[in-house]
């Protein structure tokens, strides 16, 4: 999957909004094939591009902050979740989904649970609240939404 | 079924899926294989985290380290993994709740009756929480090859 995100040269240099774009993209690459840190550098580098459009914006501000995340800059990247929850766009689900693994990660594991939605059991929710029973220790419990994750996500 | 994920996250080079699975065999590997072999996948996940730069793995990976120390009885090793946990967890901002769970694996049960106020919001409480956590120790050497 990641190896597809790879373009060719002549695109990634391009100056043109699907250029931008397409950068934007291999930052999203390498926050799975590392090095992490390059993911945020592309993607700080792309958002400052006046060529993209709104809704790519959106999308790339959403993957910054997970890249951010990932490179040991959770305080940061909590901010900015924030900042996508609170402005209710395309990705505000997303966000809050990013709030409650951090809250997880955090040891804020009652807060973590309180941000479920009532609709909360896509796979990804599920694999979110198996891993808060997992740090807690309660492994009947993380199997059981593990279980359900992988059950939904077929 | 953790080595299929880590080959199935190889081939679609996803570092992030493959330390996963890296550090959930070393840790599966703690008790149950030889020791080296153990030691090893957790050497090779190491370096994969210092190549990829995959920092938030580090607190896991470390208290990997911790539990196959606590299984061998090595306190002196223990001591020094939660030491650093605490900085790593404490520079990076998360996972700190490690620096809560490694100290009850040394043996010393005071670290589980002392009424201790925690940062963390364990479920249950403190106490009851690093009482399963403990068991898990013991439930791995009652599993041991």
């Amino acid at each position: 999957m990641w190896p597809a995100l790879s373009f060719e040269e002549d695109l990634l240099e391009s100056n043109t909004p699907v250029g931008v774009f397409c950068r934007g993209l291999r930052g999203v690459a390498l926050r799975h094939t590392g090095p992490f840190e390059e993911s945020v550098a592309e993607l700080a580098a792309v958002l400052r591009s006046p060529l993209l459009p709104q809704n790519a914006k959106d999308f790339l501000q959403y993957q910054q902050a997970q890249s951010l995340f990932y490179s040991g800059m959770a305080g940061v990247a909590y901010d900015q979740f924030e900042k996508i929850l609170a402005g209710g766009g395309a990705y505000a689900g997303q966000a809050q989904y990013s709030l409650a693994m951090i809250d997880s990660y955090q040891g804020r594991f009652r807060d973590m649970l309180e941000r479920v939605p009532e609709n909360g059991l896509a796979h990804h929710w599920q694999r979110v609240i198996g891993d808060v029973h997992k740090s807690n220790a309660n492994f009947d419990d993380a199997r059981t939404h593990f279980e359900n994750a992988a059950r939904e996500a077929e | 079924m953790v080595q299929q994920a880590i080959a199935e996250n190889q081939k679609f080079a996803n570092r992030a899926g493959e330390l996963i699975g890296r550090v959930a065999l070393g840790l599966a590997n703690i008790g149950t294989a030889p020791p080296e072999q153990a030691n090893n996948i957790l050497t090779e996940t190491e370096q994969l985290v210092e190549k990829t730069g995959a920092v938030y793995m580090l607190p896991q990976l470390l208290a990997t380290s911790g539990f196959q120390a606590a299984f061998a009885g090595d306190n002196a090793a223990l001591s020094r993994i939660t030491d650093q946990v605490r900085r790593t967890t404490g520079a990076y901002g998360f996972e700190g709740y490690y620096t809560d769970i490694l100290p009850v694996w040394s043996g010393d049960t005071t670290r589980l009756s002392v009424d201790r106020a925690s940062t963390w919001q364990w479920f249950g409480g403190t106490e009851e929480a690093l009482q399963r956590w403990h068991d898990v120790l013991e439930a791995r050497r009652a599993l041991a090859y």
